[in-house]
């Protein structure tokens, strides 16, 4: 049975198997429902479907609410929605001496950010790569996140922080007027869970 | 398929059209049909370097006045068989030169010849962009110097944005003694800021400025050992994969009494 049944608080919650092909989840609903639990006289049951990280397509919800309204066995509460993560953009590209680039979502740079290259930045930055050029950030609210700055140049709200150097993991960002440059503990902190 | 290679570098005096010549004459001697582009418009160079000069009667502003054909401007070198030389002219402005006709130009030489070189001007300015613009591939020529390595990365980028992807590196005047005492950058330093693949390196030489001078290029003085870099560089643009040569030291008694 790929579908597991809990009752919280008067409501059935049917956790089902995300590692399976939705069609077997229909199969084993459709068996569930035969039970003796769904087949008594004027009791409805509440049940909320909890898919996990199944994301699902419009004709499988399609398929689900059919069977609930053909078997009229329960009541439907509703689904869990997977969480939406925030999607980074990624640039693989290195920029190169002369090279301007606008940034204007979340992006992860791989490729080294050369001296005389410009990034003009909207959205927080992440640099992976060696970053020798200079970052600019369109607004008060951007922070930049590197690893290996090297004689870099950080612009945010026309205040300069000039020849950044550090091989240590660093947030840069904009507080009471000053451009403030702190030295992360660990990964933790660095928003890493945005990845992907 | 016809390979157009354009020899670039952003910097001028780092040896680009020393390093067009003479792979020109390394191709031409494995049996390539090689024709030679001088893009410099305004300031010829190769004729003089490759000793053409004299031979030189039509050049491109006559093609373009409709008062020679293509073919007849294409001088043929006086040692290699299967060089030629397409040379540029001293009035023409860059302005009266329509790049429509010069990928017509090239395509009409590409029946001809298995490589075309371009040996752009000196800068990033409209010359650069006429000399890449004809071309898929690139070779950037550098030397071991922060400005010199600057500039090709300036390049780079500017030829990456031009669509020529296929991009490799030539380092010329490379001096050991140079690199083992700091006195430049090394090796590793120039691929990590260009991040393009070593095409070869090219020993300094002073008989490198003696050849050119006497229109004689180094690739075709038997006596130097020059033409090994070369032989080596022609190899790895073809694909194989070749060690790079060691700069034989001269023997102890030329080096006390040079």
């Amino acid at each position: 049975m790929n579908i597991e049944v809990k009752g919280i608080n008067d409501i059935l919650v049917m956790k089902c198997n995300e590692n399976v092909c939705f069609d077997e989840i229909l199969k084993d609903f459709n068996e569930l429902l035969e039970q003796p639990i769904f087949n008594q006289d004027s009791y409805y049951p509440r049940a909320f479907f909890d898919f996990g990280c199944r994301q699902l397509q419009n004709n499988e919800l399609k398929e689900l609410i059919k069977i609930i309204s053909e078997k009229k066995k329960i009541l439907f509460e509703g689904i869990s929605i997977p969480r939406n993560y925030q999607h980074i953009h990624m640039n693989k590209e290195q920029i190169h001496n002369g090279e301007e680039i606008y940034v204007y979502q979340e992006t992860l740079f791989l490729g080294t950010i050369n001296t005389g290259g410009y990034v003009y930045c909207y959205r927080d930055v992440y640099f992976l790569n060696e970053v020798k050029g200079t970052i600019i950030a369109m607004n008060g609210d951007v922070k930049i996140y590197g690893h290996h700055f090297a004689h870099a140049q950080i612009i945010i709200n026309r205040k300069i922080l000039h020849d950044v150097t550090t091989s240590a993991f660093v947030s840069i960002y904009y507080k009471d007027d000053e451009i403030v440059y702190n030295e992360e503990d660990g990964y933790d902190k660095n928003h890493c869970f945005n990845f992907g | 398929m016809t390979r157009i290679i354009v020899l670039t570098s952003g910097k001028g005096g780092v040896g680009k059209s020393s390093m067009s010549i003479n792979i020109g004459y390394a191709l031409a001697k494995k049996g390539e049909r090689v024709c030679l582009i001088d893009a410099d418009f305004g300031l010829k160079n190769l004729d003089v370097m490759m000793g053409l000069e004299n031979r030189v009667i039509y050049d491109l502003k006559d093609v373009i006045q409709s008062k020679c054909t293509l073919q007849q401007i294409l001088v043929k070198d006086k040692r290699m068989d299967s060089l030629f030389l397409l040379p540029a002219c001293k009035s023409l402005s860059l302005e009266n030169i329509n790049v429509e006709y010069m990928i017509k130009m090239i395509e009409e030489l590409k029946k001809d010849f298995d490589y075309i070189l371009i040996d752009s001007p000196a800068g990033i300015e409209k010359g650069f962009q006429y000399a890449s613009g004809l071309s898929n591939e690139a070779i950037i020529v550098v030397t071991l110097d922060i400005v010199s390595l600057r500039d090709a990365d300036r390049v780079v980028g500017l030829l990456l944005k031009q669509g020529v992807n296929q991009l490799h590196m030539i380092v010329n005047k490379y001096n050991e003694d140079d690199i083992h005492k700091g006195r430049c950058l090394t090796l590793k330093d120039a691929h990590d800021i260009l991040s393009i693949p070593l095409l070869g390196i090219v020993y300094d030489d002073h008989s490198m400025i003696e050849a050119n001078n006497k229109g004689l290029p180094i690739y075709m003085n038997y006596h130097s050992s020059m033409g090994g870099c070369f032989d080596r560089i022609v190899r790895r643009l073809e694909g194989e994969e070749v060690a790079f040569q060691r700069n034989k030291k001269k023997p102890f008694l030329e080096r006390i009494f040079r």
